[in-house]
């Protein structure tokens, strides 16, 4: 899961700056939390970056299998989010390369056909 | 043989905007975009880079402090040109606040180099450039910095053989500050967008106050900003005809009016490629009339416009027009946006006029048209009214203009602007009171270089249209409104008798 967020800034900070980037991050951690009560608060830490290191601390003290649920929320709401904001084809456009590197495929969401 | 160089100019994409620019925008050109806040700009760099940018020569788009890009690529995804395909294809969004947010100009300019050697593109945009400008102050002297930054900016863009874009927001106007503006000395061209309000109306105008090596259109050009982009309407008349007069020729040197005994009025008809105005009080028949050249012309399978200001298209209340326009042979053009601007009404006749391959054009009426316009263009509407009719007949087109006349019997007036003119040919109409009845007449009162007929008649409206009829050879001073019966004596007298020796006479009676 790491790894997906290290591609999604690595796709997205170019063209919205690592700042926007943290924005969109903790919004969706903050969204997320209600669902995974652990993961509440966390948001509260996230500056002008994403700190990967703290998310896989807080992420390596759950069962693998919470962690896999909650870590896939996460990157839906993430994407979800920055859908509303930009529209499914353009994130779907900028995230591609992320998802290129995963065979998993992208977390389900609502992509245009 | 030449060895100097050849500039290639590029098609902007942007309607309109490449007539303006004097041919499109020189290749390798390094350009500001200008103006106040929510003038266009963002849209008008962003449409042009769309149009131009290919996987080949992809374009670079640079956003710094100003707009934060979600919301740019949020809003800009609006538009029609917005093809979310061609991003990270030939089209790359890259974000310099991070570098920007400590004012380090130098740090922009690494960062912008490097971008521009990863991806060899053949546009860069940098947006918004104000910021940059806001970001290098507090570091020592900020205009030293910038000239630096602009100048080396500059010189890397062109030997990279990039069209370069600043777009940015600069609220000094014209030469007071422009020279002290190093950015403004360095540019090759400068689009300055302006907003102008008039009460509650806005225009948006564009000036091409620069553009290196070309013959752009001087002063300012209303643009339009719709879900397609931009849309600038260049002068009327800038653009060269595109139909050939011969086909003119080829269809008769005259054309027919439609109502029966006007074209014998008229000496045959009307020349082909005259502006006809037909004036007249409200009611007096000019829309029946206008209809009737348009049905005339579709009887001889020719195709016609019609721009109607004052008629809801819907409730037409002219059913021969309304079939005409809905069997195609003539194209309605029904501007409801607000805020009009007569190049735009130009380019809006023309589109239809080439459309349709249109020989005949009518203007119902110059009236309800002046109110159509803008404020800020009413004050010059005779002017504007010129290039209308020569835009028009340029085109190699016949033109029927009504205008609305309130009645004044003591002075004979063809229209309220006194562009009289300006037309070819007038037909007038009036209303007079003969036995406590209002009645119609009707004249031609001019035909440019024709003979024509010098008659006042009577006329008629029923279903059928106009029906002209005979002189009211019994009665004079027609044109005072009020006519009396000829004495045995008056009638001994000459042709012409004067309106005021008639309305005195009228007077003596009435004692």
């Amino acid at each position: 899961m790491v790894s997906a967020w290290q591609g999604i800034e690595a796709a997205l900070s170019p063209v919205i700056g690592q700042r926007g980037v943290a924005m969109l991050y903790k919004r969706s951690l903050y969204l997320v939390a209600p669902s995974h009560p652990w993961l509440t608060g966390m948001h509260e830490g996230v500056q002008s970056s994403i700190d990967l290191d703290a998310l896989k601390s807080v992420f390596a003290q759950q069962h693998a299998a919470i962690a896999a649920v909650a870590g896939g929320a996460f990157l839906q709401t993430f994407c979800e989010l920055l859908t509303s904001l930009i529209g499914a084809s353009l994130t779907e456009r900028l995230l591609r390369p992320v998802w290129a590197h995963f065979s998993s495929g992208p977390p389900a969401q609502d992509t245009p056909p | 043989m030449t060895t100097k160089v050849t500039i290639n100019r590029l098609a902007t994409g942007v309607p309109g905007l490449d007539e303006v620019l004097g041919g499109g925008l020189p290749e390798f050109s390094f350009n500001l975009i200008a103006g106040p806040p929510g003038c266009g700009k963002t849209t008008l760099a962003h449409q042009m880079m769309f149009a131009l940018a290919t996987p080949k020569r992809p374009a670079l788009y640079f956003t710094v402090l100003g707009e934060p890009p979600l919301k740019m690529l949020r809003y800009q995804q609006q538009f029609d040109f917005f093809d979310s395909a061609l991003v990270n294809r030939s089209i790359h969004f890259i974000n310099l606040s991070d570098d920007a947010s400590d004012g380090n100009l130098d740090q922009v300019l690494q960062r912008i180099v490097a971008e521009v050697e990863a991806h060899h593109p053949a546009l860069v945009f940098v947006d918004s450039f104000r910021s940059v400008v806001h970001a290098s102050r507090g570091l020592g002297d900020p205009h030293n910095n910038l000239q630096q930054f602009v100048q080396q900016l500059g010189m890397l863009m062109t030997s990279w053989q990039a069209t370069t874009f600043l777009v940015g927001e600069y609220f000094i106007e014209r030469d007071t500050e422009a020279e002290a503006n190093p950015v403004l000395t360095v540019a090759d061209g400068l689009i300055w967008l302006r907003q102008s309000v008039e009460r509650n109306s806005m225009v948006r105008k564009m000036e091409i106050m620069k553009m290196r090596g070309q013959p752009t259109l001087p002063g300012l050009h209303t643009f339009r900003i719709g879900s397609a982009g931009l849309e600038v309407f260049a002068p009327a008349g800038a653009a060269l005809p595109e139909r050939d007069a011969s086909n003119a020729k080829s269809l008769g040197a005259r054309l027919l009016m439609g109502v029966p005994f006007l074209d014998e009025m008229m000496g045959g008809g009307l020349p082909r490629g005259y502006s006809v105005l037909v004036a007249g009080p409200s009611g007096s028949g000019k829309s029946i009339l206008a209809s009737a050249f348009l049905a005339e012309g579709a009887r001889c399978n020719e195709t016609g416009v019609i721009a109607v200001f004052e008629q809801r298209p819907s409730r037409l209340r002219n059913g021969l027009l309304a079939a005409l326009i809905e069997s195609g042979q003539v194209g309605l053009v029904d501007s409801r946006a607000p805020d009009l601007s007569i190049d735009e009404i130009v380019q809006l006749l023309l589109n239809e006029i080439r459309r349709l391959e249109a020989s005949r054009v009518v203007i119902d009426s110059l009236s309800a048209f002046e109110l159509a316009l803008a404020p800020t263009f009413r004050e010059d509407f005779r002017e504007s009214l010129m290039r209308l009719v020569n835009a028009l007949v340029g085109e190699g087109v016949t033109v029927l203009m009504t205008s609305e006349l309130e009645d004044r019997y003591i002075d004979l007036r063809f229209s309220p602007y006194g562009t009289a003119f300006l037309t070819d040919a007038i037909i007038l109409q009036r209303y007079i009171e003969v036995g406590s009845r209002i009645r119609r007449v009707l004249a031609v009162v001019k035909v440019r270089a024709s003979a024509h007929s010098d008659e006042l008649r009577e006329f008629s409206i029923d279903d059928e249209g106009i029906h002209i009829g005979e002189m009211l050879s019994d009665q004079e001073g027609l044109l005072g409104g009020r006519p009396t019966r000829k004495q045995a004596s008056s009638r001994s007298r000459t042709a012409i008798v004067a309106d005021g020796g008639d309305e005195s006479s009228h007077h003596e009676q009435d004692l």
